[in-house]
C-alpha cells in the first residue's frame, strides 16, 4: 500500500510518501511563506522524487488537526481537490497529536504531544506507545497550559513532544527525570508519520466531502473571554 | 515596567515620523494595541511603524482584509483590523493565533475588542483626535519607550 502523506498544520510543511513500512521522500520545510505557496509543489517534488504518478498512490493521509488555522484548511483542501481529480485514491483525515506521537513510537510508554494554541493555552494529546503499537488514552484537547500540566501524574516515564514540549519542560518539570523531552527531530510534524498512522488505522478512512479540519471544542469561558 | 508617554502631532507627516521611532524600537513577538475611533490615524501611524521596521510605507488600511501582512528581511509586520471581530471565532479565522511569533510584530486597530486575547505586555497605543490635523498620542509600553518624545 502507498500512502501519500500531506501536514501543513504547524510550522513546517511536510510532505511524504511511504510504501508499506519504506519511506520513499519525505520533504520537511520550516518555513515563513504561506502554505498555500509551499505544498503542492512539494507534493509535486516528492512524487516526481520516488517516480509516481497518482495512479501509484492507494491513499492519501492529511493532519486535520488541531493546528494553524488556515494551514488546516490550506491542507484539507489540497487534499479534496486531488481525490476529486482521482477518485480511486483513498483519503483520511489523521490527527495532528497522534501523528506526533507516531514520531516517538520507539518510546515505550506515554507519550504527552503538545502544541501551543495561543498564549497559555495548549492543544494536547494522550498516548500510549507499546511494543510499536499506539494507543490514544483520552481525547485530544484544548486546555489552559498549566491546568493541564499541574494535574500530570509523573510517577511513570512521560515523552513529550509536540512544538511547545521544551517550553512546557522548562516551565513545569525542569526537575522531572520522568518527563523526557523527544529529540529535536521528532518534536514537529512529520508526514510520514501520517503515513504511518493511516496504515495502521486503516478505519481513519473518509470520504474527501467528509475531510474536515477539527479545531477542538473550546470551552464557553474561553469563547466568553475574547470578548467580555 | 509601564510608563505613559504622551506626544502632540500637528500633522500626518508628524505622526508618520513618531511610527517611525516607534517601529525602529520593536522587535518581533511585540504586539502594538491601538485604540482609537474612526479617523483617528491608526493607519497612518502604522504607516510610520513599517518604515521604522525598514518594510516600507505602502501600508493601507486592513479594514476589508482584516489583516495586511508586510515581509522583509528580518521582523514582519502583520496590521490587523478588529472592528468587526465580535467573537473568539471570529477571531482565531482572522489568523490571530497564528501571525503570533517570534519573528513578527502585530499591530492590531480596534484591540479594545479583543482585549482579553491579547498577548502579555502589549505596547498600548491611545489616540485622541483633537482637531482635524492634531493629534494626541498616548504610548504606553516598556522602557525601550521611554525617549520616544525626544
Amino acid at each position: 500500500m502507498t500512502i501519500l502523506g500531506i501536514d501543513t498544520s504547524g510550522k513546517v510543511a511536510s510532505c511524504a510518501v511511504m510504501s508499506g513500512d519504506k519511506i520513499l521522500c519525505e520533504k520537511i520545510l520550516y518555513t515563513k511563506l504561506t502554505h498555500s505557496q509551499v505544498i503542492l509543489p512539494m507534493v509535486k517534488e516528492v512524487m516526481s522524487g520516488c517516480e509516481l504518478g497518482w495512479k501509484d498512490i492507494d491513499g492519501i493521509a492529511v493532519a486535520n488537526g488541531p493546528g494553524s488555522y488556515t494551514g488546516l484548511r490550506i491542507g484539507i483542501a489540497a487534499v479534496k481537490g486531488i481525490c476529486m481529480g482521482a477518485p480511486g485514491i483513498r483519503c483520511a483525515g489523521i490527527s495532528t497529536l497522534e501523528a506526533l506521537a507516531y514520531n516517538c513510537l520507539a518510546f515505550q510508554g506515554r507519550i504527552i504531544p503538545v502544541m501551543k494554541a495561543r498564549p497559555k493555552v495548549v492543544y494536547a494529546g494522550d498516548y500510549f506507545s507499546d511494543r510499536g503499537k499506539l494507543v490514544r488514552l483520552a481525547e485530544d484537547r484544548v486546555a489552559g497550559e498549566e491546568e493541564f500540566f499541574a494535574a500530570l501524574d509523573t510517577s511513570e516515564k512521560i515523552m513529550l513532544t509536540g512544538d511547545h514540549c521544551a517550553e512546557i519542560k522548562k516551565t513545569y518539570f525542569a526537575g522531572s527525570e520522568n518527563v523526557i523531552l523527544a529529540p529535536a527531530a521528532d518534536r514537529l510534524q512529520k508526514a510520514s508519520s501520517l503515513c504511518a498512522a493511516f496504515m495502521n488505522a486503516p478505519q481513519y478512512e473518509a470520504p474527501p466531502d467528509k475531510l474536515m479540519a477539527s479545531y477542538l471544542q473550546e470551552t464557553k469561558a474561553e469563547k466568553d473571554k475574547a470578548h467580555r | 515596567m509601564k510608563n505613559s508617554i504622551e506626544i502632540i502631532t500637528a500633522s500626518p507627516e508628524e505622526t508618520i515620523k513618531l511610527g517611525e521611532k516607534i517601529g525602529s524600537r520593536l522587535r518581533g513577538g511585540d504586539c502594538v494595541a491601538f485604540k482609537g475611533g474612526l479617523g483617528a490615524g491608526k493607519t497612518t501611524i502604522t504607516r510610520g511603524i513599517s518604515i521604522g521596521m525598514g518594510l516600507g510605507d505602502e501600508v493601507t488600511s486592513p479594514t476589508f482584509a482584516l489583516v495586511n501582512e508586510y515581509r522583509g528581511k528580518g521582523t514582519s509586520l502583520c496590521h490587523f483590523d478588529m472592528y468587526r471581530i465580535t467573537s473568539y471565532a471570529d477571531l482565531e479565522t482572522t489568523g490571530f493565533y497564528d501571525y503570533m511569533d517570534e519573528d513578527a510584530v502585530l499591530a492590531v486597530e480596534w484591540s479594545e475588542n479583543i482585549e482579553s486575547a491579547l498577548p502579555e505586555n502589549p505596547v498600548v497605543i491611545e489616540i485622541q483626535r483633537i482637531d482635524e490635523n492634531t493629534r494626541k498620542f498616548i504610548i504606553a509600553g516598556d522602557e525601550r519607550f521611554d525617549d520616544i518624545g525626544n
